[in-house]
Formats: C-alpha cells, sequence, structure tokens
C-alpha cells in the first residue's frame, strides 16, 4: 500500500521523529511512503503533467531518508498554511490559472476550491492512504478529504495544545520545557534589577502553555487567554509578589491571546488562508500599565518562536512515536477517518470531525483562580498526567 | 562592626549598570580573596545608590545600602548569573530632585545634584579604603569621577556590549555571544520548516561586537552592525541568494538593536533618557523583517519570502555564566587585589591583546570602543571578513592593538 504524510501549520518539535516512526514502522510492514511537502502546498501544486513537479512536491521516503531526521525538531518536509479549499486568487498555481485571466489581480479575494485536483493527484500518485500532521487548521482540511471518501488518518500536533478532542498534541511538552527555562533564566536580570518581569508565552487563543508553565516555573501571576484581566488588580498583586520577596522582583506570564477586561486581543498582519492573523503584543502593553500604575520599571520578553525552538524533549519523542504507531495500528486493521488521540491519558482514537466541532480552552473553574491571576490545582488524584 | 577595626583594611564592591553572567563569579574572587589576605568586604547594594542613600547613624537600618560579605554568601551566589548584590543606573553627580533620599532633601533641592560629598563622607563612614565599582562605561565614569576625588579606586569591566574601552573583554560577553549562537541555531528548525528568513535582534547598543563574533563562528548569513548604515536592499539581495542555496531554503541575519538603514536613524524604544542620557534603543529588528518582506519578490521570481522575527532581547543574558564569564571574572577579581596589595590604584582591570593587564582607569571616559569596519566588517557582503588570522587575540576582533 502507498502510505502519504505531511506536516502543516506551525512547525513544532516532534514532528520529525513523528514522520520517522510512520516510515519504519510502514516500511517493515511491507508498505511504500512518500512525504508531501509543505502541508497541503504539495498535493496542491503537483502538476501531473510536469515530470519535474513530482521532486518538487514529494519526496519518497524509506529507512535511510529519516534515519537522523528525529534528533531536530522542525519538519524536514516543510509546512504551510496551505488550505487547497479556499485559495486565493493571487496563491493559485499558474498552471492551474484560469488560460483567460493569467495574471491574479491582488484585491481578488475570492477563494477558490481544489479539492478536485487534490484527490485527482492523490489517485494520479497511487496514494491509499495519508497522515497529516497538524492542529485543527491542517486537520480540518484532512477532514474534508475524508468526507469526499478519502481514507485519512490525522495525527494532532500544536505548541497551543489547542486541538479539540485530544488531551495532547506533539510540541505542548516542548514548549513549556523552554518556557520554564526561559522563565528561570530571566529571574536573574529580573532580581538584579529589582524589577516586575511580564513574560509573553505563544498560546494563540487558548491559555494552557502560560497556566502550565507559570505553575511549573513558580512565577507569580499567570495570565491566560481565558480571562480577562484588571491591569490595577495584577499590579496590585505583583507589587505585593516583589514586596514579600526577598530578592526583590516579580514574574508575571501572559498569553499572546489575552485581554484587559473592556479590552480587546492584539492581532496584526494579514489574514492567512484559515482566516487567522497573528496575535502579540499584550505583553507589552500590559508592562508599560505596570510600569504606570506601580512606577516600577519592567523587564518585557516574549520567548516567542523560541517555544518551539531545538530538539523535541523526552515526552514529545515518547508522544510523536506512539502516536505515529498508533496511527498505523488503524491502518493495519483498516479503520480510517479517525484522529489519534490522547484522552484521560490513555491512547485512543475519536473520529476526524471531533476537531472542528469544539475548540478546546484551559477549564478555569478547575485550575485556574480568576481573582489571584494564577493556577490553581487541587484534586489531583485521578486527573491525567498534563491534569486534563 | 567591632570586627572591622581589627582587619587589615576594609574593600567595598558593588556592581552597576546591566546585570551580566559573571557578576556573581567577580564579587566571589574579590571577597575570598580579600578575606584571605586579611580584609574586610562590604557588598555596596545596587550599583551607586547604595553608597548614596546610606545614612550615617550605627543605630539605622541600612541592610538596603550595604552588607558586609562572608565566603558562605558569596560561595552560595557565586555561581549564578546576575549580581546578588543588585544593581541601579544611579549616578551621584547626577540625581534628580525626585531621586535624592528623603534624609538629603533638605540639603540638595536643585533639578539635578552632585551627591559626591555625601558619597564620599558614607564611604568614609564604613571605613571603605578600597572600592571595586564592576560596570560598564557609565558606572565606571563615576569610578574616575571617585577617583579624580581621591578615593582609591581599581574598577573591573563587565557589559554584554564588549564596549568598554581599553579592554579586549568585558564580563558577560562571552555567554551573551554562547547563548545567542544556541538559541540561533536552535530556531532554525522553525526558519527551515517554513522556508522563511530568520531575523533575530540582539542587545549591543552602539557596537556591534554581540552580532559579529556569533555570526562569525556559524551562526548566521550575515550581520548589521551599528558601525556601518547598510542598505536593506543588499541584505535583502544577500538573504535571498544565501536562502536560495541552502537546501533547507532559509538564511538568518542578526541585526544589532543600534543598527540603522543607510539614511535612517537609530531606533529608540523610550524617549526617556537614563541618569547616563541614554535611551533605550531596540525595534530594528521590526523594520528589517517588515522591510525584508516587501522586497523579497524581487530577489524570488515575484514570491514574498516571510520572516521568523525574533528578539533574543534578556534571554542572552538570562541564566548562569559560561566557562569564560566564570573563569575571566575569578581572573579579575584577583588582578584587582593584586593591585591593591600593591597598593596601586586608579586603574582598570583589563585584557589586552589577549593578556591580563591594567590599564589608567580615566580610559572609560577618554574613548568610545566600536568594531573596527574597515579591518573586520565586509561592507559588501554584511558580515565579517574571514582573514588575518595569525596573532589575533582569542575574541579576534576584540582588542583595540
Amino acid at each position: 500500500m502507498k502510505i502519504a504524510v505531511l506536516t502543516g501549520g506551525g512547525d513544532v518539535p516532534g514532528l520529525n521523529p513523528c514522520i520517522k516512526a510512520v516510515v519504519n514502522r510502514a516500511v517493515r510492514q511491507g508498505h511504500e511512503v512518500i512525504g508531501v511537502r509543505r502541508g497541503w502546498g504539495g498535493l496542491l501544486h503537483f502538476n501531473r503533467d510536469d515530470p519535474e513537479s513530482f521532486d518538487k512536491n514529494f519526496i519518497k521516503l524509506d529507512n535511510q531518508v529519516v534515519r537522523t531526521i528525529d534528533r531536530t525538531g522542525g519538519t524536514f518536509l516543510h509546512t504551510s498554511r496551505t488550505h487547497p479549499g479556499k485559495v486565493r486568487a493571487k496563491n493559485v498555481p499558474p498552471f492551474l490559472r484560469d488560460p483567460d485571466h493569467p495574471q491574479a489581480e491582488e484585491e481578488d479575494t475570492r477563494l477558490r476550491d481544489f479539492t478536485p485536483h487534490v484527490l485527482a493527484n492523490l489517485e494520479h500518485l497511487g496514494i491509499e492512504r495519508l497522515i497529516p500532521i497538524g492542529g485543527d487548521d491542517t486537520l480540518s482540511y484532512g477532514e474534508r478529504l475524508h468526507s469526499e471518501g478519502f481514507p485519512v488518518i490525522a495525527i494532532p500536533k500544536t505548541m497551543d495544545n489547542d486541538v479539540y478532542g485530544t488531551d495532547y498534541c506533539i510540541g505542548f511538552s516542548t514548549a513549556v520545557t523552554r518556557s520554564v527555562l526561559f522563565i528561570n533564566q530571566l529571574r536573574t536580570s529580573t532580581g538584579s534589577h529589582e524589577r516586575i518581569a511580564v513574560v509573553e508565552l505563544f498560546g494563540r487563543n487558548s491559555g494552557e502553555t502560560s497556566l502550565i508553565s507559570a505553575y511549573l516555573s513558580g512565577v507569580d501571576r499567570a495570565i491566560i487567554s481565558e480571562v480577562p484581566f484588571d491591569p490595577e488588580k495584577l499590579a496590585e498583586l505583583v507589587l505585593e509578589d516583589k514586596r514579600t520577596n526577598p530578592s526583590n522582583y516579580a514574574m508575571v506570564t501572559i498569553s499572546e491571546g489575552a485581554h484587559m477586561v473592556g479590552g480587546k486581543v492584539v492581532e496584526y498582519g494579514e489574514q492567512d488562508a484559515y482566516g487567522h492573523r497573528k496575535l502579540g503584543g499584550i505583553g507589552e502593553i500590559t508592562g508599560e500599565a505596570l510600569k504606570k500604575i506601580t512606577g516600577q520599571n519592567i523587564i518585557n520578553q516574549r520567548v516567542g518562536y523560541l517555544m518551539r525552538s531545538g530538539a523535541p524533549d523526552a515526552l514529545d519523542l515518547m508522544v510523536a512515536m506512539n502516536y505515529a504507531h498508533l496511527a498505523m495500528d488503524l491502518i493495519e486493521n483498516e479503520v480510517s477517518g479517525r484522529m489519534v488521540a490522547l484522552r484521560d491519558g490513555t491512547y485512543t482514537h475519536i473520529p476526524m470531525s471531533t476537531v472542528t466541532s469544539g475548540v478546546k480552552r484551559v477549564d478555569v473553574d478547575e485550575l485556574y483562580d480568576k481573582k489571584a491571576y494564577r493556577p490553581k490545582i487541587r484534586h489531583v488524584l485521578g486527573k491525567p498526567m498534563f491534569l486534563y | 562592626m567591632a570586627n572591622i577595626q581589627k582587619s587589615k583594611g576594609v574593600i567595598g564592591i558593588l556592581t552597576g549598570g546591566g546585570d551580566v553572567p559573571g557578576l556573581n563569579p567577580a564579587i566571589r574572587a574579590v571577597t575570598i580573596r580579600a578575606i584571605r589576605e586579611g580584609y574586610t568586604v562590604i557588598g555596596l547594594r545596587r550599583g551607586w545608590a547604595g553608597i548614596t542613600e546610606l545614612v550615617r547613624d550605627s543605630k539605622a537600618d541600612n541592610s538596603l545600602n550595604y552588607q558586609v560579605l562572608t565566603e558562605e554568601v558569596v560561595n552560595k551566589a557565586g555561581r549564578t548569573g546576575g549580581t546578588f548584590l543588585h544593581s541601579s543606573r544611579t549616578r551621584p553627580s547626577h540625581m534628580r530632585k525626585d531621586d535624592i533620599p528623603e534624609h538629603l532633601r533638605n540639603a540638595y533641592h536643585d533639578e539635578i545634584n552632585d551627591l559626591t560629598p555625601e558619597v564620599i563622607k558614607n564611604l568614609e563612614f564604613l571605613g571603605i579604603e578600597h572600592l571595586i565599582p564592576i560596570g560598564g562605561d557609565d558606572t565606571l565614569s563615576y569610578g574616575v569621577r571617585l577617583y579624580q576625588e581621591g578615593v582609591r579606586v581599581v574598577a573591573i569591566p563587565k557589559t554584554m556590549d564588549n564596549d568598554v574601552p581599553g579592554t579586549d573583554y568585558c564580563i558577560g560577553f562571552s555567554t551573551c555571544v554562547t547563548r545567542t549562537i544556541q538559541m540561533t541555531n536552535s530556531l532554525r528548525t522553525s526558519a527551515g520548516s517554513h522556508e522563511r528568513f530568520l531575523v533575530l535582534e540582539v542587545f549591543g547598543r552602539y557596537a556591534g561586537f554581540t552580532a559579529m563574533l556569533p555570526t562569525m563562528a556559524g551562526a548566521a548569513n550575515r550581520c548589521v552592525i551599528p558601525e556601518h548604515k547598510f542598505d536593506v536592499e543588499l541584505l535583502t539581495q544577500l538573504l535571498a541568494e544565501d536562502r536560495f542555496k541552502n537546501p533547507s531554503r532559509y538564511s538568518v541575519v542578526l541585526v544589532s538593536e543600534g543598527a540603522t538603514f543607510a539614511g535612517g536613524e537609530m531606533v529608540f524604544k523610550e524617549a526617556e533618557l537614563d541618569a547616563y542620557g541614554h535611551a533605550k534603543l531596540g525595534g530594528i529588528g521590526d523594520m528589517v523583517s517588515a522591510k525584508l518582506k516587501e522586497l523579497s519578490p524581487k530577489y524570488n521570481n515575484g514570491k514574498r519570502i516571510n520572516v521568523i522575527n525574533q528578539k533574543l532581547g534578556y534571554l542572552v543574558r538570562g541564566g548562569d555564566p559560561d566557562a569564560i564569564d566564570s573563569i575571566v571574572p575569578m581572573a579579575y577579581g584577583n588582578l584587582a587585589l593584586d593591585l591593591i596589595l600593591n597598593k596601586i590604584d586608579g586603574r582598570l582591570v583589563v585584557l589586552k591583546n589577549g593578556r591580563y593587564d591594567n590599564v589608567p582607569i580615566t580610559v572609560v571616559t577618554n574613548t568610545k570602543k566600536f568594531v573596527n569596519v574597515k579591518e573586520f566588517y565586509n561592507t559588501e557582503r554584511l558580515r565579517p571578513y574571514y582573514k588575518s588570522f595569525e596573532m589575533k587575540p582569542l575574541m579576534i576582533m576584540t582588542s583595540e592593538g
């Protein structure tokens, strides 16, 4: 059988080991594996009439090709946020353009659906199973292909851990590991200058990275996307934290998607194919507010891309490889249309349609103290490893 | 302070300006050696602030202004980054009205006040005969002032920017380079996965060493530095070429926070000046990123190249010191004690052309230290020259010859 694998959306550590585990297992069982390059981009940009097009968009994977890839983060297949069901005129590959209007117009905002082209490409290449590894956006197009009748097994990844239906997405653990490391490294600067540090973390509209990193690094306060905050209240709390710290400093983590009471989420740049803009900047705004209210100096730092930099930690290796094997187990059992998942601490799989049926957010009542702006961890007995 | 009278003398030590890894090892080295030689060591807290705000009354609580240092205290702190004495940018000769300590408000009420007479009386009150300030050129410039007033001063240079004149090396620079290389390399996976330009803004103020050394060490394809106003069109072209040649389709540029476009001005983040008259730099990385995105289609068959833009910021000086910043502070601390034991003062301990040495402390106010563009920076390729290494000291471009 011919299996294709691809990675879409933001890169995270753990993608490469996942690809490697899929390939080694598949090859051992006599299957062939093709890597699709640049997320869904490879399937959109493949021109069946151009003999050079294959190498630009695909790579045949075997044990040798994947031998060393698991040592690094990111994805060696490259990635993109391409959505073949919603392609803007300017992003349509030249060979798919209307011959009467070959020049895409910048202001043409119509979205075109190239799903028939993608399905024809899959058939042309003899691909029988598809394993997309991605976040909810990438996987939503996987669900589309599934609904068109193509057998798909999805693997969830995001450093934000916000794919609905699974407790865990590849990349989250390394993001937390890095955040804790950098937060603790910032302590010496913050302490030396007796300041208040505001550390902004990626996480989009989920506060999980801020919550768990704050919990594990023991910072004084955590602001999360789910709970709008009052800067006056926060200022009061951190001033007290600073006063009671013998080194006379305080630290706050803040989700990039957080906002003040009555305020808005800070976005910038243009919309991507999935309709999302970039988040970020709330840390700086909060830092300025705190400076104004408290008169204290602030250290502002975005950990940003550094959260997903470097090689995967142990847990992301573990989950990435186990998800790969779970996906191959399903293929072996002729099951498709499923997303592999962790639920209640156990490996399982769920219908792919689950991904788009809800949004995953921090369970605020269970894990967050809305008055004290910090994690509230109680009743651990029976909880899964990551608390939910 | 009963035991102070019995000692050979009292040495005061302080750390001023931005924190760097290596300050605590320097305090540790000074303290341990001094105690062994029979001195008492007083740690003056918060840069020049502690000695300025001291209340000369034996019953007053001066715990925020100084502490007597013991081996136990410095051993515990000696392995960590930052400074356990805390730091500040206080400049006693230029104190704003609002910053005058409560108990001196009657005596000093101008808009800007010189509190040097108080500082000198405070040093006498504590019995401090030798003063070891550890700092960058700003902090040490006030050391020069005190030396000119007759205080015995031996200074130790630190800055992650490595821009103190008179020395090849300032404590903190190596860790900064180490962190920059490490973080740049670990961001390669993200840049490669998305086939983007990686733009990293690094601290460094008006000197480009923090961008030059990591680039030379292979962390980046190109770097732009404050010493040379760069053509962003040329940078885009070079980075597009680098990216095209790289099988993983990405390229990396380090941007000094003080870098400027040809025809542009430095980008300041805050209009407010500190006590030494400096504004906070920063923001050029965002501007370079926007420009690269805008100009890239011209060098990439009409297609835009996206950017991963990250300020390394405070993270380059976070954490514990690396090997060089554990060794040099130890040597500088002992070098300072050697001078004190030989009754020499008014000196800055340094590394000069690769060797430990000392120079007149006044060097810090007389000159400025920058990258020698002519010798070390290729303005056509926007990266260091890779030639003439023979007989260059360890850090290659940081000696003034």
